[in-house]
């Protein structure tokens, strides 16, 4: 199968097909999914998304768990930066 | 909600009740929120050119579920979030919500990893053994470059093995146990050979990839700046006290730690279900009686989600919560489910002890609440670190709730699943108490992610 | 008549009873402060909202309860009515005493209770309906009138970037803030064990024992207090307490819901929010607190789904935004409602040592400072700052009650 391709913070990246977004973080090596208020970096824990440790915004979207979540082509997944931000609706 | 019986997971406990309810003509509807049935033990892998073979019972129990389609109704990445009183259930899939109203409820929701707090455990590249096998056994993915596993319990030896399988360097197991108990195992008159060959088979494997077991050993600490570069282990007591004095440092860049699981018992919580303190199956587990029927009318748990047990106590267990809400619904007579169940106690009481047995070895031990000091997070999800708790403790407050208000443990999206059984350890030893008296965790619905567009617009399934 | 100096039990270690005690043992008087994590308790429920004029005015909390009840098709006034004027002037009084207790605290147990000054609360008016009958509760105000401010739509975005665009006007109260309340209540119960005060847990008291008139001793599952003075501030328990000493007070506890977000970036939401679905605000650690209702269902603390979706429905209108805000948890606290919505606080005047410090409803946190100092006062024999007179138990009675044997 062919790899996916998605942005991760900004740059094109790709990876396996039929990876969570956690996964294709530690495939690529580039694992922070957060970081707390104090600006500690955090990412996978748990794995079956009970610590939330590994939330990310994705798709304009705050704390989505990305040890649930699959790729998918174009997604865009960015690190949460402390609290999540409500995006303004249109 | 027309189908009577609602199964909220879809690991071996749950599959199992659903197939049991069927054989008797009970429709079903089996939630999960992973990606496909199976639970943890049987996570189905994501990847195609990936990963380890998907184990052999988790595909027969899927291929079973599969061929009852028109009687057992599969909704998976569908979580239970919330039950109301009465058996009302709130679920979420696909960004939209719903009430649904069974007239039977069984939850089969599993159990997660106990991870107590120490210093460095919130660094990337710290995560618990079951996150480690779901990237390699999933996804065919390393953790790191260099892997330790380390804690308790005879998960960390499977963990190991499937690491070593798909090429990842494991370079030790560190089992806070001591060895001897282990070693006395196959003398100790154990009844069921099979599970005692599968850790023999572990450590053989092991043993042949070089990869040293150490017991009486603990990692103490987590290094590195912004990612994990180093632990800290040291050897420990009985107790599990670690001696300090002896610490080694070691690199890594993958730390898999875990002690033992504890069960989810937030659902059952909610449905108002009673529980008490069996620390031998992992800590808080709801009151049930012989059948499993929990304290709330028409609510059933089995598998590690009412008691630490494994996946085949799981699917017994899970068997006979499908047959007792088959015999509710009027589906299956009273004579008929007691001559269906009775093997299935028989196997249960068979079953239990022998895993008992085995976890007994690799309980938490006292030592674990050692391992902090005062800059140590102890709840990752509010950032508290371990002085606030223990001011908090000295100035009177020493149960979850005052300890949430004082200090916001437990104040998080994970409702102090990941950081209570922690916690309440390390109040009981600031106390001299017992876990038992810190109390559960109380938690409220949500328990899994819904945006309040999706609760604004959820509906009441009729 | 003035205690003993040796022994006060305040019953309830919430905001008003930790504030009473708190007092108490800054004068010296020997305090035992018993509390019981029973679920539903108003303080740990509470969202914090200090509105004083919003809420006397029932442009706070009262409006949604009010807008629920008139749903049956009957043409119903889109507001209760104003509190009384003494009641308003009462809450004011206490609201402004809160920057200073905070430093207090915060020098004496080094725990800051996230009192904001300056936030505000808008009272958004969605329909012309909403507009005339909050001009009406302008005019009653009188010469109060420029404690208020009538907002356009315009001005409140420009506070408010997020809220909703289909907005005629807002009603700003610049007085009304907000505060922590669980923090408040756990700061004023460490300022009282600094000064002295004994502080016990788990300690439900299931009796208390009677001798000539008056309480000798708190029994609780935690021993046996001895006393000279019993407050009693136990919330929407207080009525079960006053029974344990032969008496009445018309204490009910009416079931309140919220529905709260993750943390949110600061300054999300800048204004305290009320609208005619629910109030919202963002507390200092960044989650949106959404309420409430207004439910009699005894003392059951359980939340109940369609409140969690109404009250979701609110907040989305009120600031679309949320849409995508996760929420974290709901939860059930359940006030302590009295028949004419203000507090019970002083002599109960039937058992002489006996004194109420509850019935605080829907105003309990911002009323805690004031009640505070007006029952210690009345514990130690002094006068209280304000008149204690409509506020004593003695309200109730169309003739002076006589003390009921027996429990």
């Amino acid at each position: 199968m062919d790899d996916v391709e998605f942005q991760l913070n900004g740059e094109a990246v790709r990876c396996p097909a039929g990876l969570t977004i956690a996964g294709a973080l530690f495939h690529l090596r580039r694992t922070t999914t957060r970081t707390t208020r104090l600006h500690a970096p955090r990412t996978l824990f748990c794995g079956m998304g009970i610590c939330c440790e590994c939330v990310m915004e994705v798709d304009g979207r705050a704390s989505v768990r990305t040890c649930m979540t699959l790729v998918r082509p174009g997604m865009r997944v960015d690190a949460q930066r402390g609290d999540a931000e409500l995006s303004e609706a249109s | 909600m027309s189908r009577p019986l609602l199964i909220v997971g879809g690991g071996p406990a749950g599959m199992s009740a659903a197939l049991a309810a069927a054989e008797h003509g009970v429709r079903s509807t089996v939630v999960d929120e992973g990606l496909d049935l199976g639970g943890q033990i049987y996570r189905k892998p994501t990847r195609p050119d990936g990963g380890a073979p998907p184990h052999r019972r988790g595909e027969q129990l899927r291929a079973r579920v599969a061929a009852l389609a028109d009687r057992i109704e599969v909704r998976r990445s569908a979580a239970a979030w919330g039950v109301f009183e009465g058996r009302r259930v709130a679920l979420s899939q696909d960004g939209a919500s719903e009430l649904l109203e069974p007239q039977a409820l069984v939850l089969a929701p599993g159990a997660l990893e106990f991870v107590p707090p120490f210093p460095g455990a919130t660094l990337p590249g710290v995560m618990t053994p079951g996150a480690g096998q779901i990237l390699v056994k999933t996804m065919g993915i390393s953790p790191g470059a260099r892997v330790v596993v380390a804690g308790s319990g005879p998960f960390l030896l499977a963990v190991a093995c499937q690491l070593v399988a798909a090429g990842v360097h494991v370079a030790a197991v560190l089992e806070a146990s001591p060895r001897a108990p282990w070693l006395a195992l196959p003398l100790s008159g154990f009844r069921t050979p099979g599970l005692l060959l599968e850790g023999m088979k572990y450590l053989a494997r092991l043993r042949l990839a070089g990869v040293p077991v150490r017991h009486s050993r603990m990692v103490i600490a987590a290094h590195g700046d912004g990612a994990l570069r180093e632990i800290e282990h040291a050897p420990v007591d009985a107790d599990w006290n670690p001696d300090r004095a002896r610490t080694v440092r070691e690199k890594a860049d993958a730390l898999l730690v875990g002690f033992g699981f504890v069960p989810r018992v937030q659902l059952a919580q909610m449905a108002g279900c009673r529980l008490e303190w069996r620390p031998e199956v992992g800590g808080w587990t709801p009151v049930r009686d012989e059948h499993l029927a929990t304290t709330v009318d028409g609510v059933w748990t089995a598998g590690d989600g009412a008691g630490v047990a494994g996946a085949l106590v799981a699917e017994s267990e899970g068997r006979l919560a499908g047959l007792a809400a088959a015999h509710r619904l009027g589906a299956l007579d009273a004579a008929r489910f007691a001559a269906l169940r009775a093997p299935l106690l028989a196997r249960l009481r068979r079953l239990a002890p022998i895993r008992r047995a085995l976890d007994a070895i690799s309980l938490p031990r006292p030592g674990l609440a050692n391992l902090v000091d005062d800059a140590t997070i102890v709840c990752r999800c509010e950032d508290v670190a371990w002085r606030d708790v223990r001011d908090a403790v000295r100035a009177g407050c020493t149960t979850y709730r005052s300890l949430k208000v004082a200090t916001r443990v437990g104040m998080g999206a994970c409702q102090g699943c990941s950081c209570w059984p922690g916690v309440a350890r390390l109040v009981a030893a600031a106390t001299k108490g017992s876990p038992e008296s810190a109390g559960p965790a109380s938690p409220r619905p949500p328990v899994r992610p819904v945006t309040l567009g999706e609760l604004a617009e959820s509906r009441i399934a009729p | 008549m003035t205690p003993r100096a040796s022994d006060v039990v305040v019953i309830g270690g919430g905001a008003i009873g930790s504030c009473v005690a708190w007092l108490l043992a800054r004068r010296g008087a020997s305090v035992t402060l018993l509390d019981a994590s029973t679920p539903g308790r108003a303080t740990s429920a509470s969202a914090g909202g200090l509105w004083p004029l919003g809420e006397s005015l029932g442009l706070g909390c009262g409006v949604i309860f009010h807008a629920t009840k008139g749903s049956n098709g009957a043409p119903a006034q889109p507001g209760p009515e104003p509190l009384p004027r003494r009641f308003m002037e009462f809450l004011c009084a206490s609201n402004d005493r809160f920057p200073r207790l905070a430093q207090e605290l915060l020098a004496t147990t080094g725990l800051d209770v996230e009192s904001e000054v300056g936030t505000g609360l808008l009272y958004l008016l969605y329909d012309e309906e909403q507009q005339r009958h909050a001009q009406r509760i302008l005019d009653w105000l009188g010469a109060e009138r420029s404690r208020v401010e009538a907002w356009t739509a315009e001005q409140v975005r420009a506070r408010d970037p997020l809220v909703t665009r289909d907005l005629l006007g807002a009603i700003h109260f610049p007085g009304d803030n907000q505060v922590n309340p669980m923090l408040l209540a756990e700061a004023l119960k460490r300022g009282a064990l600094a000064h002295g005060a004994r502080f016990v847990a788990e300690a439900r008291v299931h009796a208390l024992e009677m001798a000539r008139g008056r309480v000798d001793a708190v029994v609780s599952d935690a021993g046996r207090f001895a006393c000279g003075a019993v407050v009693n501030a136990a919330g929407a328990w207080s009525g079960q307490i006053a029974r344990l000493a032969g008496v009445e007070i018309p204490i009910f506890p009416v079931r309140g819901q919220i529905v709260c977000t993750e943390t949110l970036k600061p300054g999300t939401l800048r204004s305290n929010l009320s609208t005619r679905d629910c109030y919202l605000l963002q507390k200092s650690h960044g989650e949106v607190i959404v309420g409430s209702t207004t439910e009699h269902r005894g003392f059951d603390a359980s939340v109940r789904y369609e409140n969690a979706r109404a009250l979701a429905a609110g907040a989305v209108r009120a600031v679309p935004a949320l849409r995508s805000a996760t929420v974290k948890r709901v939860w059930a606290g359940l006030r302590p409602g009295t028949p004419d919505e203000l507090p019970i606080l002083g002599p109960d005047g039937r058992v002489a040592n006996l004194f109420h410090a509850t019935g605080g409803f829907r105003t309990g946190i911002v009323a805690a400072p004031l009640t505070g100092e007006m029952v210690a006062a009345a514990v130690l024999g002094e006068a209280p700052p304000l008149p204690l007179e409509p506020f004593l138990a003695a309200r109730f009675a169309e003739r002076p009650a006589e003390v009921v044997r027996g429990a």
